[in-house]
């Protein structure tokens, strides 16, 4: 296997024109604006998003992309993280526009996939429900009716659908599952919007027999299997690139923050029992990013396999040192990062919910052994 | 969890606590409790003046000063059986540091004027001490009081001062002097939190709520009489008292239900993971050792100073941070929706989202990392375990 082992001056450009993008935008203060808002996130950013390219960055050139691969986002993601940025970025075009790419109906790709590039439409993805401990087990049914389907069931956490435009719901339909484009408008369909811990919208989706036509069918059988295979690897490559990037903030402003206080006559970095518990954080910090960069190649590599294997490598890692990372940062920092108005504890709490996002550390470790040893 | 196994002579007075409890502790309060609700002020001095009803609102206060009374072990059978029960923790600031020190140090004038009412719960305390250049290395805190005629004129800032909005009075930590020894120069006095001079900056925690503050004294006036022993000798006078507050926030009651409630949540999730089982069990395990070593403290002469009191307070703390996060763990994605109002009030009309219980625990999970840095940092427990080991 041939891949580079760090990022070269194209990808690192895309991380400075983020920081300095962000750096003006997103500040901390800025972003506590954005929270105190209506939940409804601010559709003027989503634009500049769109204007500055990150919509498309990773998707095709033939709908409006860049044309780039998952490299391009990897490097975008972490700037996403270590800013905290609250738009549903990781829900709506990495979870949802990364599989479109390649699977469910052409019709309806080649309608969403322009506008999500344009920063017209915001997608979400209702794939976990209340009781299903694993993501596979589907309870959702969508009952064949007049042509289109009668929906009944209960999609729980489902991450940016408070905003979302489209809905991609996954659902039984007979004995094989099923992937349907809905609105949250359309009759029938309840959304009871909420905020995460670390301020991001999600919503429970509730289906009351609301009813929908033909032309909602996104992908059937075998289909619809793969798509929401693609759409949940999506999602855990997501949160790692993400969480990476909140791990390096993380590690970055404790640096600072040892240098610059002082107690017991001398700063905090002066400490070897200090100096040791800096080292091993940013020894995390390395691997993280090591096992994000060598998943962010693997999206180019023709085997699927090793795919999987990669992103479950980095899920599997990166979910808990991210936090274990953060809540160093909120120890060494001291009662200041217990306070909401201080970032460090919002690293941490960005680092929690990416962690449990689309499978935990465990989940992902089982996902690994069996793709690369064929353990059960 | 089973009970340490304590001296015959006690079960008699367990089973008195556990029949108090039984009859003054409303159910609706200890379900708020246990399921880890944040309680208003009416809710905590409503179980202050019940307590106090009792006479047992101030444990560890000898019988004269209107105390319980109790041997360190009874309160230590008390707590385990409050935490079992749901009983809530009352403000603790006037009793285990304010009015020990009073008791210890302070003048008849002070004990008669203030003692009554930190019982009765007609006025809560609040403690400033740590500022924000001065928090592990609280000897180098600065705010300062200066001597004019019978009065000490204070200027300057304290932060993490916890219920300093709710606070009638304060314990407050002042500089009178600088010299060699930074620990020389530290004068403790008794301030009116209505004093003009007094005002206060809430600092939200990371659960959303509001428990901690920053404290602003813009020559604010105390009058010398409500200095607590001789000026630029506080630090020795409190040393005395921190002591105490360690071994108390050890809390092993905490830790204890805290992996009760952790427990129940994982029996009622049958598809809990292989590996979060696992770790809850590891969690069990420690908790064990940690029964123990407490045992061991109380049975020293000298229990708030034992040698083990840091290591119990490291460990205690560590285990209640585990077990928060197991917990949230165990609620899968519904740990991870924010719902502030829930967290206080409970699910009141509406259809629960997730279990009944889970809105409080991720925010706690938050707010808690809390546990290893207020009341001595576990770097400072690591350190003083390793003087006791190693020497200076």
């Amino acid at each position: 296997m041939s891949m580079s082992s760090s990022p070269g001056e194209d990808l690192l450009a895309i991380e400075e024109a983020a920081n300095n993008f962000l750096s003006q935008e997103y500040d901390f203060r800025r972003r506590n604006i954005y929270l105190q808002g209506t939940g409804n996130v601010e559709r003027s950013l989503w634009r500049r998003f769109a204007d500055l390219g990150w919509l498309g960055l990773s998707l095709p050139e033939d709908y409006g992309g860049a044309g780039g691969s998952a490299v391009e986002s990897w490097m975008l993601l972490q700037r996403l993280g270590a800013y905290l940025v609250l738009e549903p970025y990781l829900s709506s075009v990495v979870v949802c526009g990364w599989p479109l790419v390649t699977h469910g109906r052409k019709q309806v790709r080649d309608r969403l996939l322009p506008e999500l590039i344009a920063g017209r439409i915001q997608l979400s993805l209702a794939l976990n429900e209340p009781e299903g401990k694993h993501p596979n087990i589907i309870t959702t049914l969508a009952t064949p009716m007049d042509g289109g389907w009668r929906l009944v069931g209960h999609k729980s956490v489902v991450l940016g659908a408070p905003t979302a435009d489209y809905l991609l719901l996954s659902a039984r339909c007979d004995a094989q599952r099923i992937v349907l484009l809905i609105r949250p408008d359309d009759a029938g369909v309840m959304i009871r919007p909420y905020r995460l811990i670390d301020g991001r919208t999600a919503g429970e989706i509730l289906f009351d027999g609301a009813r929908v036509g033909p032309d909602s069918l996104l992908a059937v059988g075998p289909e619809a299997d793969e798509l929401l295979d693609v759409a949940r690897l999506a999602g855990a490559f997501g949160c790692v690139a993400e969480s990476v990037g909140v791990m390096k903030a993380a590690l970055a402003a404790t640096v600072e923050h040892v240098r610059a206080r002082r107690q017991f006559g001398q700063a905090l970095s002066g400490f070897q029992a200090i100096r040791h518990r800096i080292a091993a954080m940013h020894i995390a910090c390395e691997e993280a990013d090591a096992l994000g960069w060598r998943a962010a190649q693997a999206y180019s590599l023709a085997d699927p396999k090793e795919r999987l294997a990669a992103i479950a490598a980095a899920k599997s890692d990166v979910g808990q040192s991210a936090r274990r990372v953060c809540e160093e940062a909120v120890q060494f920092h001291g009662a200041i990062a217990i306070t909401d108005e201080f970032p460090v504890g919002h690293y941490l709490k960005r680092a929690v919910v990416n962690e449990r996002l689309f499978g935990n550390s465990e989940l992902w470790t089982e996902h690994f052994s069996k793709a690369v040893f064929g353990w059960p | 969890m089973s009970d340490v196994p304590v001296a015959d002579e006690l079960g008699g007075f367990r089973a008195e606590v556990q029949r108090f409890l039984v009859s003054a502790l409303p159910p609706e309060l200890a379900a708020r409790t246990k399921a880890g609700h944040t309680l208003s002020r009416d809710e905590l001095m409503f179980w202050h003046r019940t307590l106090h009803g009792r006479g047992w609102v101030a444990p560890g206060w000898p019988t004269e000063h209107g105390g319980a009374g109790w041997s360190i072990l009874q309160r230590h059978i008390y707590d385990e059986e409050a935490a079992r029960a749901g009983a809530p923790s009352i403000i603790p600031m006037a009793l285990t540091i304010v009015g020990p020190l009073l008791i210890a140090h302070g003048t008849d004038a002070q004990r008669t004027k203030y003692l009554p009412r930190i019982l009765d719960g007609s006025e809560i305390w609040c403690q400033a001490w740590s500022e924000p250049e001065a928090g592990s290395d609280l000897a180098s805190l600065r705010c300062h009081a200066e001597r004019i005629g019978d009065e000490y004129v204070v200027n300057g800032t304290k932060i993490w001062t916890t219920f300093a909005q709710w606070a009638d009075r304060c314990m407050l930590l002042a500089r009178t002097a600088t010299g060699d020894r930074q620990q020389f120069g530290i004068t403790i006095l008794l301030i009116d939190m209505k004093d003009p001079g007094v005002s206060i900056r809430p600092l939200p925690s990371l659960d959303g709520m509001h428990v901690l503050n920053q404290v602003y004294f813009d020559n604010v006036r105390v009058l010398v009489s409500d200095r607590v022993g001789p000026e630029d000798e506080g630090w020795g006078l409190l040393k005395s008292t921190v002591g105490h507050e360690r071994i108390l926030n050890a809390d092993v009651g905490r830790a204890r239900a805290l992996l009760d409630r952790l427990i129940r949540t994982v029996q009622a999730n049958p598809g809990a993971q292989p590996g979060l089982r696992s770790r809850v069990a590891r969690a069990a395990i420690r908790l064990r050792s940690l029964e123990v070593l407490v045992m061991r403290a109380l049975d020293s002469p000298d229990p708030a100073n034992a040698s083990g009191a840091s290591i119990i307070k490291l460990l205690g703390t560590e285990l209640q941070q585990e077990a928060s996060w197991l917990m949230s763990e165990a609620l899968g994605l519904y740990g991870l929706p924010y719902l502030p109002d829930v967290m206080q009030n409970g699910w009141q009309n509406e259809i629960p989202i997730g279990p009944d219980d889970a809105a409080t625990v991720t925010p706690f999970y938050l707010f808690w990392r809390k546990a290893s840095i207020s009341a001595g940092t576990s770097e400072i427990m690591r350190n003083l375990i390793a003087q006791q080991v190693l020497g200076r």
